[in-house]
């Protein structure tokens, strides 16, 4: 093969792969334990590509430059794309797995270890929220608890009126495996409700407390504040 | 105000994210494995290759399904260094019982998974025991195949000598550049491919539908197995995805994912591609599939 035309392939894709860690957007592909990994791979195809491109000066065999660019070009496109299109994290509408009440996480994704007894309660994320609230103690016990999450609003049918869910995607290796987990709020009608729109990012306030959802008792955050938030530069939930 | 467009763009825009992020998280393993692979071709020679095997049948797919151990890569990172081994002369079947263990029987994945089944260690047990079971079965049936050669895909079997040794007077860095730069973008277009249709799937199947089937002892089984195959994610970190379903899907069904992932999906489809022939994936994708399904079943009916 063209040793030149296959370096430039390798080179753009370690390039590629630097710049998602540098410029950040790293964080709505892959789980952050990847970013080193991901950059060094970088920085290695940098230098096979580097040393490639020196090495093949010298190469006999000549390639059109039609045949160069059909090797070429396939091969490149998603890196293109890359470099020229930022990805966006992923929107609400994938995986919608609105069974809300009784999301859960599964209970061994609690990488740390999440204090029940802890006294300020709204340091907790969404994630502890759920691993606790699906954990040992019963959920009732939680109840009056302050919490102070952002997520994105869901809406579903299924939920009523008061209430809308507050959600993220958690993903384990990379988008490709997200899941939407999230809380039910439910929220006095008037409150601010016009920053209650589906999509919409939000960071809210609020006790937990008890309701039936379907007919069974489930936590739920009864709503105190809500303020509208730019989405994080990490919006996943890990 | 979702409109069609918007919820078009959104698609589209969500596809992007998906394909990019199975790129990115996939790319170092192959670095990783053509890498390996490319050191193995350059540096050991073919006859210490063959004297490390052992001769008789059972014991040599045996310690193929150990030498996985020395590997902790995804089923990506281990298709080059297949490819090679075979290319060195090693039987097919020794390579691929390697190729099919390799994903699970290793360090990494058997601590993940007895990580996020910490409370319930059984299905982290079941699937070390299945996943062997199904690559010695295969790696069995293979070695009786009477014409090995037909294994090997077209373009690997027909490797002109530069590709797998240095050229006369050339240095080994040289070489090691030249082959694994030239090994890494095969593997690479073949990804492209593989994720590219792995994220249409993706985006045109609805996930509701898919859960409503949990609970059937039997269809869980063939629905799990199919979502291992279609969300194409590295055996490092499968089993918390399979954890997230632990409630809603049958023990059968989540211990088949486990094993029928790292085997096969969408995504490695392709990158087997490269080693092997269609008629050849064909066949171990269909035992495995077989295999994976009718212990998801047993477990179902018996555990």
């Amino acid at each position: 093969m063209h040793q030149k035309t296959t370096s430039i392939i390798i080179l753009s894709y370690g390039a590629l792969s630097i710049l998602l860690v540098a410029n950040g957007n790293i964080a709505y592909l892959v789980h952050p334990n990847y970013n080193l990994v991901i950059l060094a791979s970088g920085v290695l195809l940098c230098i096979m590509g580097i040393t490639g491109i020196i090495l093949g000066r010298r190469e006999k065999t000549k390639m059109s430059i039609t045949s160069r660019l059909r090797y070429l070009i396939p091969a490149l496109i998603p890196a293109l794309l890359l470099f020229v299109i930022h990805p966006r994290p992923l929107s609400s509408n994938w995986n919608q797995n609105l069974e809300s009440g009784t999301t859960t996480i599964g209970g061994a994704r609690e990488k740390k270890q999440v204090s029940q007894f802890s006294i300020n309660t709204e340091n907790r994320s969404l994630s502890d929220w759920i691993s606790l609230l699906n954990g040992h103690r019963a959920p009732e016990e939680h109840k009056g608890e302050k919490v102070r999450i952002s997520g994105f609003i869901t809406m579903s049918k299924e939920l009523g009126s008061n209430y809308f869910q507050i959600s993220r995607h958690i993903i384990s290796c990379c988008a490709a495996d997200a899941q939407i987990i999230g809380l039910p709020v439910r929220y006095a009608s008037g409150t601010k409700s016009a920053l209650i729109k589906p999509d919409a990012w939000v960071e809210i306030s609020g006790t937990i407390d008890i309701d039936t959802i379907n007919g069974s008792p489930s936590p739920i955050i009864v709503l105190t504040d809500i303020k509208s938030i730019n989405p994080p530069a990490n919006p996943y939930e890990l | 105000m979702h409109t069609p467009m918007s919820i078009l763009l959104t698609r589209i825009s969500d596809g992007f994210t998906i394909f990019s992020a199975l790129l990115a998280e996939t790319i170092p393993f192959i670095l990783l494995g053509t890498a390996i692979s490319t050191i193995l071709t350059l540096f050991v020679r073919d006859e210490a290759l063959i004297k490390f095997v052992p001769k008789n049948r059972y014991l040599s797919i045996l310690s193929a399904n150990l030498f996985g151990f020395l590997f902790p890569v995804c089923e990506c990172g281990n298709i080059p260094v297949a490819k090679r081994l075979m290319q060195k002369g090693l039987s097919p079947h020794i390579a691929i019982a390697f190729l099919l263990s390799a994903p699970v029987l290793n360090p990494i994945v058997i601590a993940t998974t007895f990580t996020a089944f910490k409370n319930e260690p059984r299905i982290a047990i079941y699937r070390l025991i299945f996943s062997f079971l199904i690559a010695y079965i295969i790696g069995l049936i293979l070695s009786y195949h009477p014409k090995p050669a037909e294994v090997i895909s077209e373009k690997a079997s027909h490797t002109h000598k530069e590709e797998t040794c240095a050229l006369p007077g050339e240095s080994s860095w040289r070489a090691f550049v030249r082959i694994c730069s030239s090994d890494f973008v095969m593997m690479l277009k073949n990804l492209i491919f593989g994720a590219l249709l792995a994220t249409i799937i993706q985006l045109i199947l609805s996930q509701k539908a898919f859960l409503a089937l949990g609970d059937n002892p039997i269809i869980s089984v063939f629905v799990m197995v199919a979502f291992a195959a279609i969300i194409s994610v590295c055996s490092t970190v499968d089993a918390f995805i399979a954890l997230a379903y632990r409630t809603t899907f049958t023990s059968g069904s989540i211990v088949a994912f486990l094993i029928f992932g790292p085997l096969f999906d969408i995504k490695s489809l392709f990158l087997m591609r490269s080693a092997l022939s269609w008629k050849f994936i064909t066949i171990v994708t269909s035992l495995a599939l077989l295999l994976s399904i009718i212990f998801g079943l047993l477990i179902n009916i018996f555990g």
